[in-house]
């Protein structure tokens, strides 16, 4: 089972270089930070290019609107741990509104 | 690499992917389009303009027996390792073409019979392994790579994998790796290109939703879900493989193909079609008696012509000799027997011009021959004319 949140988070990422690219660090979330421990899986995703920027209802970026304008979204399904706790989840990176957002918690 | 050839499953002209290959430093290229070789005459001559090595395949259609009927037929990538290889992938093509014009289809069969001069990739997504592997057909997919190995032999199959950053990658990236392990294949890192540059990714899905009769609007499994089949560096690639134990053994074996696939189809000069011969005679024996015979036809009245040292033996003691200097001489054989042919072949010579062999064919002392059937020029025939049959027309 997995929780939708689609919410806003801030994230900092790795250095990057050529062979290892940049990957999130950490991430804060309901101001509560977590470090990253394991990246499993990153994907990439692009979707309604032919889409306005005008057409979107909450402007570009706006979390949760997959169905509504561009997106280019840059998936990671991670593994996190703060002082108190640990989750498994999938946030998302997404070019075309310049916003992190995590998507989905699982149980 | 799909071109422009690959009509609605490919963005960009093979002039362009190969200009960007070589801006990003790729000293071989291979070129699959999609049930065609059209492309494949302009790849090479762009490969040779920037010092890449071509490597000349086709992404085929197969009508796979695990599928059942034809109607989503699995795609399989055919590479030409010799020239006995790409006369094969000719002849499948053209009896695909000639079965169903309007969705050509090979079966398995066709292509297992004669596997000698192919190398074989498993394919991308659409090719029977991954779409096995991601429907969870475990079993059958092993079956169907142990039928690969046994039909073409494990040194001709490798297990294609792609890593074009979608969800569930890594999984079936991993379970390719192991059913090629345990059939004793090598896995080959591709990126299964459809566009050069990542901004053309907008080109390749307009050109999917026409190819596919639908609108942007509307989904489909078959549409680019993001610009990752573009061509990559060697570095970008690498970083896509590096989560993975064997990705650079995978990303290695691309070198190890592009050893074994030396076809080249230009070599300076066009190639001229074999003409079947009379026992005991080459082409340029066989040229030089039909001329001969010609000489004395034309001139049975004018016994000074067909003198040595006479004027019309000069000039076709001359224009042979410029003949066999190009290595012609099928070329000329072949408008001869084009000529005897009562039933005109649709297509002229492959590859020549048909203007510029014509010219040569009426040169002045092959006038004398059976070969030519136009009026003679008048004056001396110029070198130029025969010489320029077979030098690329591009």
């Amino acid at each position: 089972m997995t929780h939708a949140y689609h919410q806003p988070i801030s994230v900092t990422l790795t250095d990057g270089a050529p062979a290892t690219p940049a990957t999130p660090a950490t991430i804060c979330w309901r101001g509560i930070a977590y470090h990253v421990l394991e990246v499993f899986e990153t994907w990439h995703l692009m979707d309604r290019w032919w889409e306005r920027e005008r057409e979107r209802p909450e402007g570009p970026g706006a979390p949760g609107s997959s169905t509504q304008g561009p997106s280019d979204r840059t998936y990671y399904r991670l593994r996190c741990a703060s002082v108190h706790d640990e989750l498994i989840c999938e946030v998302y990176f997404d070019a075309a509104g310049d916003l992190w957002v995590l998507e989905r918690v699982y149980d | 690499m799909a071109s422009a050839f690959s009509f609605l499953r490919g963005a960009s002209l093979p002039e362009t992917l190969v200009a960007r290959a070589g801006a990003l430093g790729m000293p071989a290229l291979a070129l699959t389009d999609y049930m065609s070789l059209a492309g494949v005459v302009r790849f090479q001559a762009a490969c040779a303009r920037h010092g890449i090595q071509p490597i000349v395949g086709v992404e085929l259609a197969v009508a796979d027996p695990v599928f059942g009927a034809p109607a989503r037929p699995a795609q399989l990538v055919a590479l030409a390792e010799d020239p006995t290889g790409y006369a094969r992938l000719c002849r499948l093509l053209t009896d695909a073409n000639l079965a169903r014009p309007e969705a050509p289809v090979l079966h398995w069969r066709d292509l297992a019979d004669e596997p000698e001069g192919l190398i074989l990739l498993t394919g991308g997504r659409e090719g029977t392994l991954v779409r096995l592997v991601l429907a969870g057909k475990r079993h059958a997919a092993r079956e169907v790579v142990r039928r690969y190995r046994d039909a073409f032999g494990p040194s001709r199959v490798y297990v294609e994998v792609q890593h074009q950053r979608l969800p569930g990658n890594h999984s079936l990236l991993c379970q390719l790796a192991e059913l090629a392990e345990e059939a004793g294949l090598r896995c080959v890192a591709t990126n299964g290109v459809q566009h050069a540059l990542r901004q053309d990714r907008i080109i390749y899905d307009l050109m999917t939703c026409t190819r596919l009769g639908i609108t942007v609007d509307r989904p489909h499994a078959e549409r680019p879900r993001n610009d990752e089949a573009c061509l990559k560096s060697a570095t970008e690639m690498a970083t896509l493989f590096a989560e993975c134990s064997w990705g650079s053994a995978a990303l290695a074996i691309t070198s190890e193909i592009a050893n074994r696939c030396q076809l080249s189809l230009l070599k300076g000069t066009c190639t001229a079609p074999h003409v079947p011969l009379p026992a005991g005679k080459t082409p340029k024996s066989y040229l030089h008696a039909l001329c001969e015979e010609g000489l004395t036809t034309r001139y049975a009245s004018r016994p000074d012509a067909r003198r040595a040292g006479s004027a019309e033996r000069t000039q076709l003691e001359h224009e042979l000799a410029v003949i066999a200097r190009l290595q012609l001489e099928e070329f000329f054989l072949c408008v001869d027997q084009r000529n005897n042919c009562k039933c005109k072949p649709r297509q002229m010579v492959n590859s020549v011009p048909k203007m510029q062999l014509i010219s040569a064919i009426n040169a002045r002392g092959l006038y004398d021959t059976p070969l030519c059937r136009a009026s003679p020029p008048t004056g001396r025939i110029m070198e130029g004319s025969i010489s320029r049959v077979g030098k690329p027309a591009y």
